[in-house]
């Protein structure tokens, strides 16, 4: 009978410590998507230094120069390399 | 001493004609700097307008220069392509004479294509390289050195114009159609023609990498100097010298 009620004990313990640990991570889990988000003050903070306005700003220019396509010369010739293998 | 006069007469000449003549770099904003070191926001900004549009009427000039050549090649090509046909008639059979025509066609077509990508890619990077300018001037205008900004950007310049120069030339060139022997060596015969264009092109296109590239080191050159992006050009009040000196960057005006 007194096995019984401390077989009782444990599984509430058990089930006790299951549901803190499950609030807890909750919580854990609810805090952290809170901070997600930037505030506008941040994002705002980080245009302005970045200066993205500016048509010379060194962004600009990299996201310029690397938009730059020379091209593959050697695809270009597919077609007269067909038709030359067919000769 | 007659040669001497007669050399010295032509020297001068060519030296004459090169100071007419006068690149277009040298109305750059740098170069008005390099004149004189102040300037207000208003000239700062008309001064690049008008360099920019000579950039862009240069190009024009460029494109209908080829335009007008690439008229005249265009009856140049119908002729070779009318030799071609006779030279083929009788020696190979009728669908390998059509292959070969398609061939000689499509590498003349080929040639404009890449010549126009070509010349497209170079004036974007020339339009870059006024903005690289415009950067570094708003920088000098502080009195902070950038001279080796500077040198890139002459760098970079040399090596479009270089890299357009070659693209002209290619532009302008007529392909002769294949020598035919035997239709046994069809192949080796119209590869020769094919691997001429291929050597040209890629010859060109090395030209433009290597302006891409000289133009991607000016901007890492500017984009070294610290908080490189918040100087602007200074208002009338901060342009006495130790204002130019002193001044932080933070003070700007658009």
């Amino acid at each position: 009978m007194e096995q019984k009620t401390q077989t009782k004990t444990n599984i509430v313990a058990l089930v006790v410590i299951i549901l803190l640990v499950l609030i807890v991570g909750g919580l854990i889990y609810w805090q952290s998507k809170r901070t997600i988000p930037p505030s506008p003050l941040i994002s705002e903070e980080v245009t302005r230094t970045k200066g993205p306005g500016k048509e010379d700003s060194t962004d600009t220019i990299f996201k310029e120069i690397e938009s730059i396509d020379i091209g593959n010369l050697d695809q270009e010739f597919k077609e007269i390399d067909q038709d030359l293998n067919s000769l | 001493m007659r040669k001497k006069i007669i050399v010295g007469l032509i020297l001068s000449l060519v030296l004459t004609s090169q100071i007419v003549a006068a690149p277009p770099w040298r109305n750059t904003i740098l170069e008005r700097i390099r004149e004189k070191k102040q300037i207000s926001v208003e000239e700062f900004k008309k001064k690049r307008e008008e360099f920019k549009n000579l950039i862009l009427q240069k190009q024009i000039e460029l494109r209908n220069k080829i335009k007008e050549k690439r008229e005249e090649i265009k009856s140049k090509i119908e002729d070779l392509k009318q030799q071609l046909r006779e030279r083929m008639k009788e020696r190979i059979s009728q669908i390998k004479q059509k292959i070969v025509e398609r061939i000689y066609e499509r590498v003349n077509a080929l040639n404009e294509r890449m010549t126009n990508h070509y010349l497209n890619v170079l004036d974007r990077l020339e339009l870059i390289l006024e903005k690289i300018e415009s950067r570094t001037a708003k920088v000098k205008l502080h009195g902070k050195d950038v001279s080796q900004v500077e040198s890139a950007i002459n760098e970079a310049r040399l090596a479009i114009d270089k890299a357009r120069e070659a693209v002209e030339k290619q532009a302008e060139k007529v392909y002769e159609p294949p020598q035919i022997t035997t239709e046994e060596n069809l192949r080796t015969d119209v590869g020769k023609l094919r691997k001429a264009l291929h050597d040209d092109l890629k010859a060109v296109e090395k030209l433009v990498k290597e302006a891409r590239d000289l133009v991607h080191k000016a901007a890492i050159a500017l984009a070294q100097i610290p908080r490189v992006n918040e100087y602007e050009v200074p208002t009338t009040t901060e342009q006495t010298t130790t204002a130019i000196q002193q001044a932080i960057p933070t003070q700007t005006t658009e």
